[in-house]
Order: C-alpha cells, then sequence, then structure tokens
C-alpha cells in the first residue's frame, strides 16, 4: 500500500551495488564473496528482522547449498540454470523441514532447536564422508556453463566472469526480496513480528506463515551456499558449522534488520573488516567479539538504521514514514 | 556361551558407567544454563566457552603447582570469578533485554573469551593427566573400570547433591526457585535482587567451570571445545524442559547413556544420534519431558 | 424469542483444580448489545478467550450460528464473523493504521496473505470499507501514521477497529475503554452505540456508565460462574450482584 519507495528505485540501487562493488573492495573474488553473503544475510534478515524469528540453522540451509549445487554439477552435466534450481528446492524444502519442527517450541526453545538442528546436519555431513567428502570437503567443485537457447554457452571460468554471473544473480534475488517483504506476505510477516497473537487473532495461521518464510530463507541460503562453493572450487565441511551461522547472524544484526540494504552492508563490512584484520592478526575475532558486544549494547539497530537516521538529520526533518521498520 | 555372557555384561556395564559419567558432566552444564535463564530470563550462549575456560585454568594451575586437586578447584573458582566480574559490568545490563540481544552479545563474549584463549594457550590443545591415585583401573573381581571415571561420577553426583541442597535447603535457593517461578514477586519480597542476579549468575557459570575441569584429563583443554558442550547443554535443556532441575537431571542421563551405548557400535555416530534423539522427543513431546509450556 | 446468535452451553474452563470457568450458560441474542460485568477475576476474559478460541475451553458448547465451534483453532473463527479487541491495545504498532486494517480484512481470505510476488496496491484493501471504519473511529486522514505514534484513545478505538474490518456478524470487545481519558469515553460510546446497526456485540466493561448506557442484557459472572442476568435495570437491583461487588464501587 504505502510504498514510497517505488520499486525502480531499488531496480537503480541493486544494479549500482552489483556494479560499483568490484571498484569499492580490494578484490573481485572479495567482491563476489560480498554478493554471495549478502543473499545469505538477506535470508537471516527474513527470518529475524521482518518474522522475528532467531534462526541458527543458517549454516545447515548455506551448506546443505553448497553440498547439492556441487554434488550436481560434478556427478551430471545439466548445465548451471538446472544446478541452480535444485539447489533452491532443496534450501526451501530442508528449511521447510527444520522450520515445521523447530516453530513446535517458542522463544529460547526455538533458538536452540534451530542450533541442534544445525548441529545435527553437520555431524551428519561430517560422518557421510563418501558424499560430503567428510572433514576434506568436496573437491574439485566445477562452474558449469550456462545454456540459453539461440545463445553460445557461457563459462564462468575467471574472477571477472564469475563476479557477472553472480552479480545477476545478486541483482534478480535482491528484487524479488525486496518485492517480497513489500507484499501481502511480507505484511503479514511483519505483523508476526510486532505482534503474533494478535495475527493469530485476526484469522492467519502463523505457523504456516513461519514455515513459508522458512522455506525462502532457506532458497536464496542455499542458492548462496551453491555459488560460494562454484566460486571456491571446493565445499568445506565448515560451510555448514555453527560459526558459519553465527557469521552469517553477526552480518544481519551489523548492517541493521529490516531492511535488505543493511543485509548487503552487513556481509561488505563484516567482509573486508576480516579480509583486512585476518590479514594483521590471527586472533582479529577478539576484535570482532567486542565490536559486536558494542553494536549490541549501544547500537542495537545496526549500521544501516544508523545510515538512515544520519541521512535524515542531514535534511533536518523527522523520520515518520515506515518503510524500514527497525529491529525493535 | 558362559563367557560371552559376561563379556557382554561387564560391557553393558562399562557403558552404563561411562553414560553415567558424561550425562552427570551435561547435567551439570544444562543445570548452569537453566538456572540462569530461569531466574534471570537471560540467554548466555557463552555457557560453552566457561565450560573450556575451566578445562584450561584447571590446566594452568596443574602446571604451576603440579597438583591436580588445585587445578580441579581453581577451574571452577576462577571461572566463577570472572563471571561476578563480567555480570558486574555487561550481563545485568541485558536481563530486561530482548533474548535476540543477549543471544547476540553473549556470542560477542564467545568470541572474546574464546580468542583470548587462543592468545594464552595458543592453538594446540592442552593434555591434563589425572593424578596418580586415579590414574589406571580399577579390578572389582574380572571387571576393569578407568579410576578418574569412577572418580567424575563421584564428584559430579557429591556436586549435584550440592546444588540440590543448595537449592532446597538455603534460603538462597529458596530465593532462587521462587525467583525462576516468578522473578516479579522475588523482587516484591524485598530480596536484594543485584546480588541476587549475580550469585546465581556465576553459580550457573561455575557449574560450567567445573564440568570443563573434570573433563579435562578425558577431552583434554581445546578451544573450541565450548561449541561442542553449548549444543550439547541445550540438547540437555530442550530434552528435559528449562527451569527444571529434574529435567536437567533426566536430560544430563538420556544424552550421556545415548551418547556411551551408540559409542559402542558407532563410535561415529554418537552425535547424530543425540541430535537425532532430541529431535524425536520434541516431536513426542513438545514441552520436554518435564518442561513447563 | 429472537434467534441465538452466540449460545453457550455448559462452558467450562479448569486449569488443574481451578475453574476459571464453571458451567456458565448464556444466549446472546442478534442484533443486541450483552455487556458481561462481575469483579475482577470473574472469569470474563478467559470467557472471551474461548469463544474467541485463544484459550481452548475443557467442556461444554460454543454455538455460533448454529454451529458447535468448540475447539476450532482460533485462526479459523475470524471467518465464521466473530471478532474481537483486546483489553491491553494488541496493535501492529510498526505498521501505517491503514496497513493494520488491511490485515484484518486479507485474513478472511487466507491465501491472499500468500502473495509473495507482488507489492501491496490499493485494490488489496476495499477502499470505502477502510474509510468508512476509519471515518467511525474519528481516524480520517490518519491512514499513513504509524500505530505507535496514535494516542492511546485513538488506538483504543483501532483495537475496535480492527474487528470491524473484518464484517464481523459477533464482535466481542474486552474492556473497550479501560485505560481511555474520560474525554475519549464518549467517542467509544457513541462508536459502540453505531455498531449495533451492523453486528451483535459482547462486551466486558467496568464502566457502568457505558454498560446502562449501551447494553440491552447484562450477564453477571462471579467466580467463573454466572449468578445473574437481565436488564442493566433488573441487575442494578439484583441482590446477588450487589453482594457480590460488595466493596467494589457498582
Amino acid at each position: 500500500m504505502s510504498t514510497s519507495v517505488p520499486f525502480r528505485v531499488h531496480i537503480a540501487a541493486s544494479v549500482i551495488i552489483a556494479a560499483a562493488l568490484p571498484f569499492l573492495v580490494p578484490s573481485t573474488v572479495l567482491a563476489t564473496e560480498i554478493l554471495i553473503f549478502g543473499m545469505a544475510v538477506i535470508g537471516c534478515n527474513l527470518l529475524l528482522g521482518y518474522t522475528g524469528l532467531l534462526s541458527f540453522g543458517q549454516a545447515l540451509f548455506f551448506g546443505a547449498g553448497a553440498y547439492i549445487a556441487s554434488l550436481t554439477a560434478i556427478h551430471w552435466e545439466i548445465g548451471l540454470i538446472p544446478v541452480l534450481l535444485l539447489t533452491i528446492l532443496a534450501g526451501a524444502i530442508l528449511a521447510a523441514i527444520v522450520g515445521y519442527l523447530a516453530i513446535r517450541r517458542q522463544g529460547i526453545y526455538f533458538v536452540m532447536l534451530t542450533l541442534a538442528f544445525g548441529q545435527l546436519g553437520y555431524y551428519i555431513a561430517f560422518l557421510a564422508e563418501e558424499i560430503t567428502g567428510g572433514e576434506d570437503g568436496l573437491l574439485d567443485v566445477p562452474r558449469p556453463p550456462l545454456e540459453l537457447p539461440l545463445l553460445p554457452d557461457m563459462t564462468f571460468a575467471n574472477d571477472a566472469s564469475f563476479y557477472g554471473l553472480t552479480a545477476v544473480i545478486f541483482v534478480l534475488c535482491f528484487l524479488m526480496m525486496q518485492r517480497l517483504v513489500d507484499s501481502p506476505l511480507g505484511s503479514v510477516l511483519k505483523a508476526i513480528r510486532q505482534n503474533e497473537k494478535r495475527a493469530e487473532a485476526i484469522g492467519y495461521q502463523v505457523r504456516l506463515y513461519k514455515i513459508a518464510v522458512f522455506a525462502f530463507s532457506g532458497a536464496i541460503t542455499a542458492l548462496a551456499g551453491g555459488l560460494y562453493a562454484m566460486m571456491l572450487n571446493f565445499a568445506p565441511l565448515s560451510n555448514i558449522d555453527i560459526e558459519t551461522s553465527e557469521q552469517i547472524l553477526f552480518m544481519a544484526v551489523l548492517g541493521g534488520l529490516g531492511s535488505l540494504y543493511g543485509s548487503v552492508i552487513g556481509a561488505g563490512v563484516f567482509l573486508v573488516a576480516s579480509d583486512f584484520f585476518s590479514e594483521l592478526w590471527p586472533r582479529w575475532m577478539l576484535l570482532l567479539g567486542l565490536f559486536l558486544v558494542v553494536v549490541m549494547m549501544f547500537a542495537p539497530g545496526g549500521l544501516w538504521h544508523g545510515l538512515v537516521v544520519g541521512f535524515e538529520r542531514l535534511r533536518g526533518r523527522h523520520k515518520t514514514s515506515t518503510e524500514e521498520n527497525d529491529h525493535g | 556361551m558362559r563367557v560371552r555372557g559376561s563379556f557382554l555384561m561387564s560391557l553393558y556395564l562399562f557403558q552404563t558407567l561411562n553414560g553415567l559419567g558424561l550425562g552427570l558432566i551435561y547435567f551439570l552444564m544444562g543445570l548452569g544454563l537453566t538456572i540462569i535463564f530461569g531466574m534471570m530470563n537471560f540467554v548466555n550462549f557463552a555457557h560453552g566457552v566457561f565450560y573450556a575456560a575451566g578445562a584450561f585454568i584447571c590446566y594452568q594451575f596443574i602446571a604451576w603447582t603440579g597438583m591436580f586437586w588445585v587445578g580441579l578447584f581453581a577451574g571452577p573458582i576462577v571461572v566463577g570469578l570472572l563471571a561476578l566480574i563480567l555480570e558486574r559490568f555487561l550481563i545485568r545490563r541485558l536481563y530486561a533485554s530482548d533474548h535476540a540481544v543477549q543471544i547476540l552479545v553473549t556470542i560477542g563474549l564467545m568470541l572474546i573469551l574464546r580468542e583470548s584463549i587462543l592468545l594464552i594457550w595458543g592453538t594446540v590443545p592442552k593434555n591434563v593427566s589425572p593424578p596418580e591415585i586415579l590414574s589406571g583401573v580399577l579390578l572389582i573381581g574380572d571387571f576393569a573400570y578407568p579410576k578418574y571415571r569412577l572418580f567424575i561420577i563421584g564428584v559430579t553426583i557429591v556436586a549435584s547433591l550440592g546444588v540440590w541442597l543448595l537449592l532446597e535447603r538455603t534460603r538462597f535457593g529458596m530465593t532462587v526457585r521462587a525467583g525462576s517461578e516468578n522473578p516479579i514477586m522475588v523482587s516484591m519480597l524485598g530480596v536484594n535482587t543485584s546480588k541476587l542476579f549475580a550469585a546465581t549468575f556465576a553459580l550457573g557459570v561455575t557449574l560450567a567451570g567445573l564440568a570443563g575441569g573434570l573433563m579435562a584429563p578425558i577431552r583434554g583443554a581445546s578451544a573450541f571445545m565450548g561449541a561442542e558442550a553449548l549444543g550439547i547443554a541445550f540438547v540437555v535443556v530442550v530434552i528435559g524442559g528449562m527451569g527444571s532441575f529434574v529435567g536437567a537431571l533426566a536430560g544430563g542421563l538420556i544424552v550421556g547413556l545415548v551418547q556411551s551405548f551408540t559409542s559402542g557400535f558407532w563410535p561415529e555416530g554418537t552425535n547424530v544420534m543425540i541430535y537425532s534423539v532430541m529431535a524425536l522427543i520434541i516431536m513426542l513431546r513438545p514441552n520436554g519431558l518435564f518442561g513447563r509450556s | 424469542m429472537v434467534e441465538a446468535l452466540l449460545d453457550v452451553r455448559n462452558l467450562t474452563k479448569r486449569y488443574g483444580d481451578f475453574h476459571a470457568l464453571n458451567d456458565v450458560t448464556m444466549k446472546v441474542e442478534k442484533g443486541s448489545v450483552h455487556g458481561v460485568i462481575g469483579p475482577n477475576g470473574a472469569g470474563k476474559t478467559t470467557f472471551f478467550h474461548c469463544i474467541a478460541g485463544t484459550t481452548p475451553s475443557s467442556d461444554g458448547e460454543i454455538v455460533f450460528e448454529g454451529r458447535n465451534i468448540e475447539g476450532l483453532p482460533q485462526h479459523d473463527r475470524p471467518g465464521l464473523g466473530i471478532g474481537r479487541s483486546f483489553q491491553v491495545n494488541s496493535l501492529f504498532p510498526d505498521l501505517p493504521v491503514i496497513e493494520n486494517l488491511r490485515l484484518a480484512s486479507q485474513a478472511l481470505e487466507p491465501i491472499h496473505g500468500f502473495i509473495f510476488w507482488r507489492a501491496v496496491v490499493h485494490k488489496d484493501i476495499d477502499q470505502r470499507r477502510a474509510e468508512s471504519v476509519l471515518h467511525r473511529l474519528g481516524l480520517d486522514g490518519e491512514e499513513q501514521t504509524l500505530v505507535r505514534a496514535l494516542s492511546h484513545g485513538q488506538q483504543r478505538l483501532l483495537e475496535v477497529g480492527m474487528a470491524l474490518m473484518a464484517q464481523p456478524h459477533l464482535i466481542l470487545l474486552d474492556e473497550p475503554t479501560s485505560g481511555m481519558g474520560v474525554d475519549d469515553v464518549p467517542k467509544m460510546i457513541n462508536l459502540i452505540k453505531g455498531l449495533r446497526e451492523e453486528c451483535t456485540i459482547l462486551l466486558i466493561e467496568h464502566n457502568i456508565r457505558l454498560v446502562s448506557e449501551v447494553c440491552d442484557t447484562v450477564t453477571v459472572l462471579q467466580a467463573g460462574a454466572v449468578i445473574a442476568q437481565g436488564t442493566p435495570e433488573h441487575i442494578s437491583q439484583d441482590e446477588h450482584v450487589k453482594s457480590a461487588y460488595l466493596g467494589e464501587e457498582l
């Protein structure tokens, strides 16, 4: 109803982000990584920022996406699009199952259940050595060619071409997710976050909506995981461990919840900082921890919210409009 | 046939005892988590790293003094003191916050502590050996069982009893239990809640430190042992039901026994088994075995 | 006798040994304004929760428009024509007023809530109905205001508006004036009086002036049981009721 930001602005903004990023960060690979994690963080934001569901299962979807994409790309020569579609589908189904089970419990139990399912997935991946490569991960993951009718096949052997592919997928995903959060479904999700009881009382079967948002989150997170494996030519076990879940969550909170731009900023700042500091000091995660504590204690709205407020102050008016409902 | 039968018997006994020991350790972990949550409605994701810290401090004091017993006492005490300091300057500001905020701040705290452990003790895990008197096995007839594992069972039973008496028989315990059920009432009774909360937080963390110290001679001390322990502590409280002493005990023992028996026929699969059992229990009883809904 | 829209028979709600509701039987006539009063802890809100499906009842029947709805999940009841407001404001504070209303009417077509591929557009809400509801709430021109920016009194009115938006046959109002300033109460009274044109009203209220002014029938609950039923005049003369309220202002 009140999408005061027109869709074409989102189109322009996401295209500009994707086009400018390689020139803003030190390497093309890092830019690729930022867009990939940006998608995973958007998946997390859908759950936490829009629906109020804190999930520690994100690495499960990310890791599962990496394995599915890698395995299909290694074993079947079906081209890029089928590989990615299968990855998305598998991520959605897996997340819907995890969501279905985890939302049987509320509040903190829910969080613990998502964490436990994440751990279960990790140990299964660890055990299933013949499929996942166990501790060694899956090696030699190819980047399947893109086969489009009427056009010659495209391959993505070098960093620049793979960035191009990632950028196109990122823009499409970003816009679809922006549509989703502005849609009737998105509105119900926001309502659930703000007042679950009332949402149920006015007639929404909240459970179904939560399962649906899990499926969307799983789909985009798995897609990100699949692209990540193709980027690395490798699907490590660490994709699926709890630390990956924590990092995705951290990026989401850092950038700011309830805004997709915040998710991309969170991923960007986190990855650039970790790229920079990890060179300087192997124990740089200590700084990360400190930073997380400080952000949560003093700026719980995240960087995006800070930018929005700063911008509004500059323009000298108070923001009473409604687009970005900051995390309350 | 008889020989085989008695061999199986002693194997089962061996695994039951192993499961009991592990289960009681997990119980201590879960209990710490659950009393902190019950009293202050606070979710402590740094619980696992306190467990790791307990193991390292135990190691360090043994290295300094050469005495295992000093290490075993120092581990939980130092960790408990650390908890008091953190409570005073950070944790107490979060009691009124959203769970999501508490979780993220304690993850930050977990990173700080874990990286500090790596800074102080390096990246190579440390080995801790049990004292002379507890090394080797105890022979009862032809059944042999490691002395140190029996010692763990004994200590955890004593510690659990101690905590139980503390919760059931003392004024402090009564307030903690009342607070777990109804925190507002406790503050209305005129209890100094800020001291009570600090003590509860320290007690919960001390239990994690004790668990870490006790496990050090079996599993060694590694900065990354906390993540696994945290996951297991969650399983314990999810199975048993948050805020319940009996629930934590049942949860701990179930996890310990499942782990121990699975290791008999599928050693790599113990963790998968634990989490599968948890998933099963949640499907059958969504509120846990002893949980209030 | 006029047809009963809601026919509650032997409704019981137990929490362990405690009977929050004990064998409550009452009929709400179609087109009437029916008040439920009683001292604190009498079970009034529990009664509403059972009718709205927020909490399951332990025993008895809730017959709405000839159909026993006992056991039906809460989220299915608004679709049958049961709307409710809450005693404590329970809205979506970070969404604009119009979006709160739109969500309430969208809920009647659950499938609509799963549309994810396009933004919310004007035709997603019955504009005329929304305008008429806003007008009756006195919130004209506040469509795009965030709910959290409304005054408490306005939020109380929007509470009723949320229920109204779903075109209920029966509307349950849980202490509609609770926490309202003296100046705002007449607005609520007028709103309720206007509502009876289109739906039956069941309300819990402490404000006796409101009860005697708008209600046709009053049921008095005490300790989970019905102790009196009748017109407001009849009730105010009832000895049981007087003793039940002893020490409380009637």
